[in-house]
Order: C-alpha cells, then sequence, then structure tokens
C-alpha cells in the first residue's frame, strides 16, 4: 500500500541527488541551502543533510528491496526507514487526521477536491500521498503506518477510541502528545459509540478507559 | 397253818396259784412278753432310728435351706449388683444418646441455617444482579440516546485532559 510513496520518494531522492552528485561531499551549510529548494519532507531533508554517502546508498538499496518484498526486508532502526516514520507520524498524519467521516462519503470528484485543497503540492510524493487518500480508508492507512512502526522501531499499537468523531485540532493535540510520550508511534483514532463519552487509550496491551460506559459499569457493579 | 386252814386259806392251792401265776407268768413270758418286749423294743428302735432319721434329715434339711438360702441371697444380691450395674450402664448409654441426639440436633439445624443463609444470599445477589443490569441498561439507554452532542464531544476533551495528567 506504501509502495506508490516509497516508489515515489526513491525516485524524488535520487533525481536530487543527479542533479547535485557532490552533495555528500558539501559542507552542512551548503547542503542545508540546497535542500532548502527542493519540495521534500521535513524528515527527508534532514535524513539528506546527515547521512554520508555509503549510508544513503545502503540506504536507498534496502529501501528498494522493501519495495519489491517487504515482508522479508529487515527495516528496524534504519535511518532513512526511520525518516519516513516520522513524516507519517508527524507531517501526513495532520493531512490525515482533517479527513473526517464526510469525506469518505463524497463522490471521487468532491474527494479529489477536497485533497487538492489539503495537499497543495504536486510533487510526486504529493500526488502519491492524494491517491493514497483517495483509495484507502482512513483505518488501511492508520494499520499500514502502525505495522511500518512497529518493524522499524519495534513499537507496539497505540488506539485511541472516541464514541464521537473529534475535530481536527483535539486529534492533533492527542496526536503531538503522545508521540511525545512515545515517539514515533502512530495513535490510530477509532470510533466506538458502545463508549457513551470520554475515550479509552490502548497502548502495548495496557488500556487507559475513561469512557462514560466504564464509569457506568463501575457504578452498577458497586 | 391250822389258823390258816381256819380262815380259809389253803397253802396247797396258794402254792398251786403261785406255780399256776408262775407258770402263766413264763408263758406269757415266753410267748408273749419277750416277743412283745422285742416288739416294743424293734418297735422303739425303729422309732429312734426314724426319730434320728427324720433328725438328721432335718439337719440336713435345713443345712440345704440354710445353703439354699445362702445362694439364694448371694443370687439376689448378684442380682441387685447386676441390676445396678445394668441401670448405671442404661442411665449412662441414655445420657450419651441424648448428647449425641442433642448433637446432631444441633448440628442439622446449624446446616439447615446455612442452606437458608446461602439460599437467601444468593437471591439477594441475584436480584442485586438484575437489578444492576437493569439499571445498566436504563443509564446506558438514557446517556446512549439522550446525550447532547456536545456534551459528548465535551466529555472526550475532559477525559483526555485526565489521561494526560
Amino acid at each position: 500500500m506504501l509502495n506508490d510513496f516509497l516508489t515515489a520518494l526513491t525516485y524524488e531522492t535520487i533525481r536530487f541527488v543527479a542533479k547535485h552528485p557532490s552533495f555528500f561531499e558539501e559542507s552542512a551549510q551548503k547542503r542545508a541551502d540546497l535542500l532548502e529548494a527542493v519540495r521534500l519532507g521535513k524528515p527527508f531533508k534532514q535524513y539528506l543533510l546527515e547521512a554520508k554517502v555509503e549510508e544513503f546508498m545502503q540506504d536507498l538499496s534496502l529501501l528498494l528491496h522493501f519495495i519489491n518484498d517487504s515482508k522479508n526486508t529487515n527495516v528496524a532502526e534504519n535511518a532513512l526507514f526511520k525518516a519516513v516514520l516520522e513524516f507519517f507520524t508527524d507531517t501526513f498524519s495532520d493531512k490525515l487526521d482533517k479527513l473526517d467521516a464526510d469525506f469518505y462519503t463524497m463522490n471521487s470528484k468532491d474527494k479529489k477536491s477536497f485533497l487538492e485543497a489539503l495537499i497543495k503540492s504536486d510533487t510526486l510524493l504529493a500526488n502519491a500521498l492524494k491517491n493514497l487518500l483517495m483509495n484507502k480508508s482512513y483505518q488501511e492507512i492508520a494499520g499500514e503506518i502502525s505495522v511500518l512502526s512497529r518493524r522499524v522501531m519495534n513499537k507496539g499499537i497505540l488506539l485511541v477510541q472516541m464514541p464521537i468523531e473529534a475535530e481536527a485540532p483535539l486529534k492533533k493535540q492527542i496526536r503531538d502528545s503522545l508521540q511525545k510520550e512515545y515517539p514515533f508511534s502512530f495513535p490510530v483514532f477509532q470510533i466506538n459509540k458502545q463508549l457513551i463519552g470520554g475515550l479509552r487509550v490502548f497502548q502495548d496491551g495496557k488500556v487507559a478507559d475513561h469512557s462514560w460506559l466504564s464509569r457506568v459499569n463501575f457504578f452498577t457493579s458497586l | 397253818m391250822d389258823k390258816l386252814a381256819g380262815l380259809g386259806i389253803d397253802p396247797w392251792s396258794i402254792l398251786l396259784y403261785l406255780v399256776n401265776t408262775g407258770v402263766l407268768l413264763a408263758v406269757l413270758t415266753y410267748f408273749l412278753y419277750k416277743p412283745l418286749l422285742k416288739y416294743i423294743d424293734q418297735r422303739r428302735k425303729h422309732i429312734a432310728d426314724s426319730i434320728e432319721e427324720s433328725n438328721r434329715l432335718r439337719s440336713e434339711f435345713e443345712a440345704t435351706l440354710k445353703r439354699a438360702k445362702e445362694e439364694r441371697e448371694e443370687a439376689e444380691e448378684s442380682l441387685r449388683e447386676e441390676l445396678a450395674r445394668l441401670k448405671k450402664f442404661t442411665e449412662e448409654e441414655r445420657t450419651k444418646l441424648y448428647s449425641e441426639m442433642d448433637l446432631a440436633r444441633s448440628e442439622m439445624i446449624r446446616k439447615a441455617q446455612e442452606e437458608i443463609d446461602q439460599k437467601k444470599s444468593s437471591l439477594i445477589k441475584e436480584a442485586e444482579k438484575e437489578i444492576m443490569s437493569l439499571m445498566s441498561k436504563i443509564i446506558l439507554n438514557i446517556v446512549q440516546n439522550k446525550v447532547p452532542q456536545n456534551v459528548i464531544k465535551e466529555s472526550v476533551e475532559d477525559a483526555w485532559k485526565q489521561y494526560s495528567k
């Protein structure tokens, strides 16, 4: 599912490096200046800023391997994949959280317009993201990112259940707070009407239940 | 002698009478008195023997009677003692039985009371459970269907603040 995005990423980075063959020999300041002009996500720019040429080649090879055979490719603690993960859990998650339930009931034309307004860029990476959001559900995308988080950083599932769709600012606040506590994790938001009110957070098999349902059950069990 | 003849006493008659009386006495003695005396002696002996026998028998009987009396007394004494022992044993057994019956009765009452208490407790728990279930349904119905959306939205925000603490 993320292959299109990773392929686009591969293309963009190779194109950039091909355009600046001596990039890795340049000073840090020069590199930063060169990266300023390119339209890549911040985590990728940071990666390119810090990577050495040998590491970059190895990481690129690993990326291509992953695209071809994701199941049998070990990406644990890899710097490039960390950048990918950071992009999804930070930059992309903001966009994802802005898609409410109404988005999925829109027709294709309205969806496309919405996404064009949400992701204004038209780079390969941006288009790959738009396609992803257009064709896959929130749960599918969130699931894939969670899996990637586990594979790269060995992070467990982080699920936030609420009785209603929360607004984007609240989702962002929750996401930012949870990511501070659990870096590189991708909190997944889920609607569960049975909670009635409040919310419930699942993290690595542990539950923090602040729902109204738990309170009702508590009072009726006294 | 003439004087005696003059009186009419004949000495030869007296003699004859004497001889006659003698012969009579002899004949009586030989044929009557001796057998009679023998018989009387025999009877006397027989009676004496009988008396002696009866005395002996009486003595024996008395001794036997005395022995029997003693034995009877001993038997009575033994029987009394046996009766007393039996009575005591019966009394003890009765006391023991009564106390066992009391214990059994107390145990039965205790078990019955326990069962009653358990049953009562179980019924109360079932009733409580049903009431709680009903309360839960009512509360859930109210909060699921009657609570405004903005209240739920606020609850989510409040819950997040609580989690973040």
